[in-house]
């Protein structure tokens, strides 16, 4: 009997000491305009370079359709591009209109994405919205969910290669798989303007996350006047109603693009979207409130 | 049902290993690194001032950490994100395609969002 018992003392003992002991090796490189982060357990940390050779190919894809479709003005798309295409339609129906791929028409008169930046006239807005209604002189992109699209074919190659652990993070759409260790993947949303602070802290198990922000794509007029990267296609301006959207959601692909489209609604009409669509939503508004709709903070507890 | 002496000093050294084990887990060592298109280079964390791309980037070092305080970017957001010093850090600057961050073997957070 003390026998029995001394080794179910040392079977706890060393379950305590060895077994959390999953090692995980993060690999970051460059990809989609931003850093891309890949933690996986060491056993499969080789699979970093097939995750990276996939999520760059998928890139340069929807990169040189996307070109050439803004240079043809012929928008027919075909396999992947059609897909992001239809996503998008969907998208602009469920914003009736203000958020749209084809929104890049107004950014691109702003400067975006590389620069040189500026504003321009009330009357070149107005024809790019009128341009936008109408289809004519269109500039496309894929941008606000096509990163997130990206991130999900990689999960789907890890899981191919049966991954059960690992997290892909694109520059803050992210998506984790399984847990890590003895715990769920946890997950800081940043602070709009402070450095070292966070808004939330969530866990997350096989789901995505992303968050779309006025403070990391953006320049400032003469004035001191703000403007970034997200434009409402029937005004051609920024909302004005948050400084940062977060949404959890099952794919990596439609929690980045929400992030974006609920940046230009209210918060009533976010409400009863992500109720409908089941998706945690965290807002930080203009007037410095942090709102979490939807479920979010169940996210917050372990 | 009686604990012999010897089960004891078993027991004890198990629980003096493990606790020293989970002890070690946490503590995590610090490590710098720039990343950039060549790849993933460690930065040794001493007194150092680092020039790249012919002195449009410029990195200070000390035994702490690192910060960008010169680069070419538009928006200066890696110049203004600061110190890169604790577990978990970054520092991006995403049209010259160059980061610092700082990472430990364990993290109050596994990724940023943002």
């Amino acid at each position: 009997m003390p026998r029995l018992f001394t080794q179910i003392i040392c079977l706890i003992l060393i379950a305590l000491t060895f077994g959390c002991s999953e090692k995980f090796e993060t690999e970051r490189f460059y990809s989609m305009g931003t850093f891309v982060s890949i933690t996986l357990p060491e056993k499969h940390k080789n699979l970093e370079i097939d995750v990276r050779s996939k999520m760059t190919k998928l890139e340069n894809l929807v990169k040189s359709s996307s070109e050439k479709a803004n240079e043809s003005q012929n928008f027919n798309f075909t396999g992947v591009m059609n897909e992001l295409a239809e996503y998008g339609e969907q998208y602009s129906e469920m914003t009736e209109g203000r958020f749209s791929i084809y929104a890049y028409t107004i950014a691109k008169l702003y400067g975006f994405h590389e620069g040189p930046y500026t504003e321009p006239s009330e009357d070149d807005i107005e024809k790019a919205v009128d341009d936008i209604d109408k289809m004519k002189d269109v500039k496309m992109d894929m941008g606000a969910f096509a990163k997130g699209y990206i991130v999900d074919k990689a999960v789907e190659l890890l899981r191919s290669k049966c991954v059960d652990n690992a997290m892909i993070n694109a520059g803050g759409d992210l998506y984790a798989i399984g847990i890590k260790g003895d715990r769920k993947w946890r997950v800081a949303v940043k602070h709009p303007d402070k450095t070292d602070e966070f808004i939330s802290i969530v866990h997350l198990e096989d789901k995505a996350l992303a968050t779309s922000g006025d403070y990391e794509r953006f320049f400032e007029t003469k004035n001191g006047k703000r403007i970034y990267h997200i434009f409402d296609a029937t005004t051609g301006k920024n909302p004005e109603f948050y400084r940062s959207v977060s949404v959890i959601a099952d794919t990596t692909e439609k929690a980045d693009a929400l992030a974006t489209i609920f940046f230009l609604l209210p918060e009533t009409d976010i409400k009863i979207r992500c109720s409908k669509l089941k998706t945690p939503v965290l807002l930080y508004n203009k007037k410095d409130v942090v709102k979490k709709l939807c479920g979010w903070e169940n996210f917050e507890n372990k | 049902m009686k604990i012999s002496k010897a089960d004891f000093l078993v027991i004890a050294a198990l629980l003096i290993v493990s606790i020293f084990a989970m002890t070690l887990n946490g503590r995590g060592e610090k490590r710098l690194y720039l990343i950039s298109e060549d790849g993933k280079s460690e930065i040794s964390l001493k007194d150092d001032r680092i020039e790249l791309d012919d002195g449009d980037i410029i990195l200070e070092v000390t035994s702490n950490g690192a910060r960008f305080v010169k680069n070419d970017c538009p928006n200066k957001i890696c110049i203004s994100a600061g110190w890169v010093k604790d577990c978990g850090d970054t520092a991006a600057c995403v049209p010259n395609k160059y980061a610092l961050t700082m990472e430990c073997s364990e993290v109050p957070y596994d990724a940023v969002s943002q």
